[in-house]
């Protein structure tokens, strides 16, 4: 076999066309941070957020006059998404940097931002001002609508189990189409979660400034802390409403689509979301059980299930010092990052399902050894057949992920940082979580800052596009002619 | 060249192979998993797993590129209907197999130019071989720009050879009437539904095409 001759690079045109129908959502969207910088009084900021999104509403409205493409390749799917969240990240380093952050400091938040993750490098004692850390609230809630809709563009084949958890619904045919009826969709969801949210919030005492900023960081799984707010004096029942929150930014939108319209059985079909619960609870369970403390037992269980459902929806709220936390429970919320929120959400990590699919095939692999050589056995998940390359597809991704952290585990560990602190902020990183021991900070040496920025890049496209964006191949070589 | 095949029959995997060796690129589209599996080690080129009909499929291979698609499937329905796909979707040139003569007249009516009969290729040759004679070698004797042409005399062709106005570098060779074979002279006097044989340039194709078989002509453009 040599299937060079089916090999095709990436039509430039195409890439360019798709990039720039997402524009003109993107100036849309610029509207809220510029409006935010001349609000608080920071020109510079506001002038050059304006400036880029009247050119982005140009480019955008010159993008939407082509007609789709409907034959859109995998490789250029994902070189759109990669080149997206570059682009929404590197528009907002000039007005950053005019906050005072350094260029690479400003990329570091805007990628934090941009990924949902929620790490920092900023001094503690820096004071951007408000607007800043509100526009970093709004970066995350943008990033998390941008993930929620594009990430089927980020499934090289589509197979019965990928299309069932993550689409749901009837959707037009044609990638275009459907990428836009799914975008739709989610930001109707999205929206409503976001006001509900905001409203519960502000419901429960929080300052209204606070609540926007928390509902923009939780419905995302972001996790910026607001301008002003103070996680660990939160009192318990606002604090609940916030886990609430974000909890429900972990579930796949679908779910909370059919859940919305009152369609519970349809709804809980899907296995992730009792397991999204189960997990958090075994982790906070297991974390309460490894630390000693003082305080009641039924606050130490409050703290931790906080903790653990922040870790497990890759949200990375931390009301205490994830550093002050024994080994043990580091890496039970190591797990509970790696594993992350459920498919079809805007939670990181390898997603739920992909654990459990793995799983499954694990379990499969040992009932195999008691079948006879010629029996039919295939594996199954969410009532259909996983068919080959789904599974390939799941443990390729989760080997990457490992690869991943691994190889910016050595950066660490080279640089002298402590192993399990080092290994608790790269993979807080790589699964968009924002959880951190201290490692990622302003101390953090600027090539591993960089390092850390890569991982919520490759975290957040789910390593793949990273390396289609990279491949040679993705770029030379025969193209197909445009339909 | 950039060779599409539909259908990994025997007689497909065999030419496949002469092609690949010459160096040709090839991607042999298949509907059975199980034999594309099978030859996958066998076969130096790309594969395609799928309904070879469908232009979704067809359209994978990039038609606009490609300069031939071979129809070798063993159903002359399929290989009819994947030869109309592909010419739609702009393949350079399609090849339909068909192992019912009856279909052959169809491919015809369908503006379908280059029909093969493999089992009548085989059998004449088998015949011929009996008799001595080598006909697969007519492609030494008939090379470069040299063309046959063949069309049923109308009316309008009627009477002798030498009458019809052919282009510069066209021939009439011989006819078939009744099936029966006649070489021509030029007095040789052409009757309606005869079936006549002309040697020509190929720059003269398109035109003789256009003159003897205007909606063939028109279904090409």
């Amino acid at each position: 076999m040599n299937s060079g001759a089916l090999v095709y690079a990436v039509r430039g045109r195409v890439v360019l066309v798709y990039l720039g129908q997402l524009l003109l959502p993107l100036a849309l969207a610029l509207l809220v941070p510029t409006g935010l910088a001349a609000l608080a009084g920071s020109w510079g900021a506001a002038g050059m957020l304006a400036g880029t999104a009247v050119l982005a509403g140009v480019a955008g409205r010159k993008a939407a006059q082509v007609p789709d493409v409907d034959d859109l390749q995998t490789n250029e799917s994902m070189v759109v998404v990669a080149l997206a969240f570059l682009v929404a990240a590197l528009v907002m380093v000039p007005p950053f940097v005019s906050y005072g952050l350094t260029p690479t400091d400003a990329f570091f938040e805007a990628v934090s931002a941009i990924t949902t993750t929620g790490l920092s490098t900023l001094p503690t004692d820096a004071e951007p001002g408000d607007d800043f850390l509100l526009m970093r609230n709004w970066l995350q809630w943008l990033g998390g609508l941008g993930f929620v809709t594009l990430s089927v563009l980020l499934v090289s084949r589509r197979g019965p189990a990928d299309k069932r958890l993550l689409e749901g619904e009837s959707t037009p045919e044609g990638l275009a189409a459907h990428t836009r009826a799914q975008g739709r969709r989610a930001l109707e969801l999205y929206v409503g979660l976001t006001l509900a949210g905001t409203a519960l919030l502000a419901l429960v005492g929080v300052p209204f400034v606070q609540a926007v900023g928390y509902a923009w960081s939780s419905v995302s799984t972001g996790g910026f802390v607001p301008p002003g707010a103070d996680l660990a004096g939160m009192g318990a029942g606002a604090r609940g409403a916030l886990l609430l929150l974000f909890a429900l930014g972990a579930v796949p939108l679908v779910t909370l689509h059919r859940g919305a319209r009152g369609r519970w059985r349809e709804a809980l079909r899907d296995p992730q979301v009792p397991w999204l619960v189960g997990l958090g609870v075994v982790s906070a369970g297991l974390i309460v059980l490894f630390t000693e403390g003082g305080g009641s037992w039924l606050a130490r269980a409050g703290e931790a299930l906080f903790l653990a459902f922040s870790a497990q929806t890759t949200t990375g709220y931390a009301a205490g010092d994830p550093a002050t936390l024994p080994a043990a429970a580091t890496a039970v919320l190591l797990v509970a990052m790696f594993i992350g929120g459920c498919g079809g959400s805007t939670a990181g990590g390898i997603k739920i399902w992909r654990a459990l699919v793995a799983l499954r095939l694990g379990r499969h692999t040992v009932v195999e050894t008691a079948l006879p050589e010629h029996a039919v056995h295939e594996p199954e998940f969410a009532g259909a057949q996983l068919e080959h390359h789904e599974r390939q597809a799941v443990l390729v991704l989760a080997l990457l992920f490992l690869g991943v952290i691994g190889l910016s585990w050595l950066a660490f560990l080279a640089a002298g940082h402590p192993p399990l602190d080092a290994l608790f902020d790269v993979v807080s990183a790589t699964g968009t979580v924002g959880l951190s021991t201290g490692v990622a900070g302003p101390g953090l040496d600027t090539p591993l800052k960089w390092v850390l920025a890569v991982d919520m890049l490759m975290g957040r496209l789910e390593i793949l596009a990273v390396l289609v964006l990279f491949a040679p191949r993705t770029w030379v070589g025969r193209r197909r002619s445009s339909a | 060249m950039r060779v599409v095949v539909v259908g990994a029959s025997e007689q497909a995997v065999v030419m496949a192979g002469l092609l690949i060796d010459r160096g040709h690129e090839l991607i042999l589209v298949d509907r059975n998993r199980d034999r594309i599996d099978e030859l996958e080690e066998e076969l130096n080129c790309a594969f395609l797993h799928g309904d070879g009909t469908r232009p979704s499929i067809l359209r994978e291979a990039d038609p606009t590129e490609a300069d031939v698609l071979f129809c070798l499937t063993n159903q002359d329905q399929v290989n009819i209907l994947a030869s109309l796909a592909g010419r739609s979707l702009g393949f350079g040139r399609v090849i339909t197999s068909v192992l019912d003569e009856d279909f052959e007249e169809l491919c015809g009516e369908l503006g379908l130019e280059h029909t093969i009969v493999p089992e009548r290729t085989i059998g004449r040759y088998l015949a011929d071989l009996v008799e001595g004679l080598d006909v697969l070698e007519l492609r030494t004797v008939v090379r470069g720009e040299a063309r046959f042409f063949s069309f049923e005399a109308g009316r309008e062709a009627r009477g002798p050879v030498v009458e019809l106005e052919l282009p510069e570098d066209a021939r009439i060779i011989c006819l078939y009437r009744d099936d029966e074979f006649r070489l021509c002279d030029p007095d040789t006097t052409i009757r309606r539904g005869d079936q006549v044989v002309i040697l020509t340039h190929s720059r003269h194709l398109s035109e003789l095409r256009e003159r003897w078989d205007p909606e063939v002509a028109e279904g090409e453009s």
